[in-house]
């Protein structure tokens, strides 16, 4: 009606009149396409056997996970939505979810995180892969630039915003990112991949049988990545080249028993440039910095089916990371043990418990920067956590109850507990909200580091940044509340809002001059907050050609000192986010194979981030980003495509470093071809 | 201008009333397939009475990660098959405590559980349990039916010997149309 309108009176051409017809045609597109789809299955569950068998199918392509009967707000990044966005790194990656702030620092570094307090460090996110924790216990937060994988192994990236504590433990206080790669079952065969532009690389694997229970796969991947431009036009020297490989072995002995173990070694060269202020002078040299980092992982879960009804999981991992630069120079050593035991038991009730064990060692030596005293610190976690999870009313109600108690060697007992309820209201309806309870355990670096700032004469720092042993954990009280809907797979709709209120956040307090004018600051709990916001995701497929995602999210902060007498010209590190961020990425196929991806992106300025002691960096405006991807099969192995990232706009900067003297880096407009290969 | 904004609209109408309409010629998604299938049975079963049952529902349980799609699981849910109202449960953990089972008089063995075949067979050997899957050699395991995918068609395999273990007979039509199969034994384990 709408288009006769149109040409009838023309009275449907005003911005407003557009918003109409979109939203008409959305909405029909929306209902037409529930329509047929469930219209197609009506007539086929009509036909006889015989019929059916006659009937031609095409290969299933997408299988997604059943989520909407979870009671978080929760979303999944498929492997074919980081296909289809051309992103070719797992922060790049995490874009594609609504309520994340992912921010690139430079061309190495990331920020990211959810519902606030982002920063290269974010460390209210707690981030697993394959269950195996990447969260470093020295600076606390997630190294992203040796977080890497053949990004075609990837299977799914689950995304929980908000606490996960009361399985998970510390530090899932305002999100969990769980990366999963894919089963050694689901990886047969050989798959090469290529990519040239401002990164440049290959990347191989080849996965195979080796019994009849068993499946394997080994893979290896380098890269360099050019290095970006800071405000002026210099580079800023900031290139990055990686090397990894690794495998994963997928071995069932019998229907009971399953053993997956997977490792991986990696090796780079990460490279910065900061003004470095010398010890022992004024001056204040520019400073071209190689970090060498590198490291290994190796991890065994074994699952044990006792019964249909009864599961347990035993994993243990190991980790170590190096890292040496001119400014930071740590080693760290990871044993993680975990049990767990799953339950299926009478009257709907799904009973989890679990134990574990986390042992890390963290040596550093001193540069001229920063010391830690003492050198080497030994960490102890000890675990336990119980979960129940039962459908009441006919299934229309799911309540889900628990909590985790944690001893940490250094921050003493932790409990975490959350309340989550569903309510099933129809068969495309889902309600749900929670109550739960979370904490970040201090970092090593925050009790125990001491940092020089500046230099008010050749001997003596302007300030001096102690640690504290005195500093305890951050909680978090956080209440959430959601609620989805589906028009079957056509259209889906995702709503979630949070309250939370943190206590006994990280500050600083400066005390009192030395006679040498040196400011020594003290880390304590002296903040707190309360944040709410919204995050919305709907996923439209009017027809099969086409598939839209419309994400936004609104993040509101505000900030209380308990002792407001501080000068306020010290930063707290606390603010660091935009208020509000959408995108929208819609995902056509052409005729002949090919595939057309255009993304939007908005995200809100950071108005109030502080960098210390660099007060005059510049602010991070708002930016609005157009991402396209140009995709060809030629052949049904083969794929060739061709990315054009930030199209709009020469360069923009999306974040600041926190760590003190770096530049702030340009994220410039970029393009790279990729090619692909399975055989 | 206002031509543009006109045009803009037909056109994008016409897009989508014709490729709406194409959706389905293609041929239909191999799942969804599966899963009419496995509805289907449902018509041409009978199961045993038992006290503990409720004779006017039909429990569908799909047993591991869906495979389903919203649409299929819509639209099937609430339907009338032989008088009975299908339910459909999915036990996406791979978990089923034995209270529930009751309440499945269809299993759906998803491939998430593919290691596991052998373990939920013999679980579920002597409950009128009609189990279907699709995965590879399930009824030369002992399941019931096994949908398997040959030349862009979908056809089954039946293991008549583990119905009539369970108690549960199927229409002699659907074992015509059948690849009948029998129980492996067991190599080693």
């Amino acid at each position: 009606m709408s288009a006769f309108n149109c040409i009838l009176d023309n009275t449907f051409l005003s911005p407003t009149g557009w918003r109409k017809v979109i939203l008409f045609l959305f909405i029909v597109s929306a209902l037409r396409a529930n329509l047929i789809a469930a219209d197609e299955i009506s007539q086929l569950s009509d036909l006889s056997i015989e019929q059916l068998m006659s009937r031609k199918v095409v290969t299933a392509n997408r299988s997604e996970q059943n989520l909407s009967d979870t009671a978080a707000a929760v979303f999944v990044i498929s492997q074919e939505d980081i296909r289809r966005s051309g992103v070719n790194s797992i922060p790049e990656a995490l874009r594609l979810a609504p309520g994340l702030h992912v921010a690139r620092i430079d061309a190495n570094k990331w920020a990211v995180t959810a519902r606030g307090f982002n920063g290269r460090f974010a460390n209210n996110l707690l981030v697993l892969m394959d269950g195996r924790t990447l969260y470093v216990p020295s600076s606390s937060g997630v190294y992203w630039e040796v977080q890497d994988r053949i990004i075609e192994d990837i299977e799914r990236i689950e995304i929980i915003r908000g606490p996960g504590a009361s399985v998970w433990g510390a530090n899932a206080v305002n999100g969990i990112i769980n990366i999963i790669t894919k089963n050694s079952t689901n990886t047969e065969g050989g798959l090469l991949t290529a990519v040239g532009g401002d990164r440049s690389g290959a990347g191989g694997r080849y996965g195979w049988q080796f019994s009849d229970e068993g499946y394997a796969r080994v893979y290896a991947k380098y890269f360099r990545q050019d290095g970006f431009e800071d405000q002026q036009g210099n580079n800023n020297g900031d290139d990055w080249h990686m090397s990894r490989g690794g495998f994963r072995l997928d071995w069932t002995p019998s229907a009971d028993h399953n053993l997956m173990t997977q490792a991986d070694i990696y090796d780079g060269g990460i490279d910065e440039t900061f003004i470095a202020q010398s010890v022992n002078s004024l001056a204040k040299p520019v400073v071209q910095d190689n970090a060498q980092t590198k490291g290994g992982n190796i991890l065994a879960r074994w699952q044990y089916s006792q019964s249909l009804a009864s599961r347990f999981t035993t994993q243990v991992y190991y980790d170590h990371f190096r890292r040496e630069d001119q400014f930071k120079n740590e080693r760290i050593h990871v044993a993680d043990f975990d049990f767990q035991h799953e339950l299926a038991l009478p009257h709907d009730n799904e009973f989890t418990w679990g134990m574990n064990y986390r042992f890390s060692s963290t040596q550093f030596k001193e540069t001229a920067f920063v010391s830690v005293s003492p050198n080497n610190r030994q960490l102890h976690l000890i675990g336990g956590f119980v979960q129940d999870k039962i459908d009441l009313f006919n299934n229309r109600l799911q309540l889900t109850a628990g909590t985790k108690l944690e001893y940490h060697s250094q921050s003493g007992f932790q409990y975490q507990p959350s309340f989550r309820l569903l309510w099933k209201l129809s068969q495309q309806h889902r309600f749900w909200a929670s109550v739960s309870r979370a904490v970040r355990v201090p970092s090593i670096a925050e009790r125990h580091t001491t940092i020089q700032f500046g230099r008010i004469s050749p001997a003596h720092p302007f300030a001096v940044l102690n640690g504290s042993t005195n500093f305890d954990a951050e909680t978090v009280l956080s209440y959430e509340a959601g609620y989805r809907f589906w028009l079957s797979d056509a259209f889906y709709f995702d709503i979630a809002g949070f309250y939370n209120d943190y206590d006994e956040l990280i500050f600083v307090e400066p005390g009192a001059p030395t006679p040498f004018g040196t400011i020594p600051i003290t880390i304590i709990n002296g903040e707190k907050a309360k944040t709410w916001g919204v995050e919305f995701t709907a996923d439209w497929r009017p027809v099969d050609w086409l598939r839209v995602q419309a994400n936004y999210s609104y993040l509101d902060m505000s900030f209380k000192q308990l002792n407001p007498q501080f000068f306020e010209t010290f930063p707290t590190g606390n603010r660091r986010d935009p208020k509000n961020q959408a995108s929208l990425r819609s995902s056509i196929d052409l005729p002949y194979a090919v595939e057309l991806d255009i993304w939007l992106r908005y995200v809100d300025s950071i108005a109030d981030i502080e960098v210390f002691p660099s007060p005059d960096l510049p602010e991070v405006d708002n930016y609005f980003a157009v991402d396209v991807r140009l995709g060809w099969k030629p052949h049904p192995d083969i794929e060739l495509s061709v990315v054009g990232r930030n199209l709009n706009d020469p360069q923009h900067l999306e974040y600041l470093n926190e760590t003190a003297g770096t530049f702030a880096v340009q994220i410039e407009r970029r393009f790279y071809v990729q090619g692909k290969w399975t055989f | 201008m206002k031509i543009w904004n006109c045009l803009g609209v037909l056109i994008l109408v016409s897009l989508q009333l014709l490729f709406s309409a194409q959706a389905t010629e293609a041929g239909i998604d191999e799942n969804t397939m599966k899963a009419v299938y496995s509805f289907s049975f449902g018509k041409f079963t009978h199961w045993p009475e038992l006290p503990n049952q409720r004779a006017d529902k039909l429990g569908f349980c799909i047993f591991g990660e869906n495979p389903f799609s919203r649409t299929v699981v819509d639209s099937y849910e609430g339907r009338i098959i032989k008088g009975r109202k299908l339910r459909i449960q999915i036990f996406d953990s791979g978990l089923l405590a034995d209270d529930a089972l009751p309440e499945c008089q269809i299993l759906y063995v998803s491939q998430s559980e593919k290691m596991r075949i052998r373990q939920v067979i013999d679980s579920l050997s002597h409950q009128p349990i009609l189990t279907v899957s699709d995965i590879q050699g399930f009824s030369n395991q002992g399941g019931m039916i096994t949908l398997v995918k040959s030349d862009d068609r979908i056809t089954f395999e039946i293991n008549p010997g583990a119905l009539t273990r369970a108690g549960i007979s199927i229409s002699s039509k659907i074992l015509e149309l059948a690849k009948v199969v029998h129980t492996e034994p067991a190599v080693d384990d």
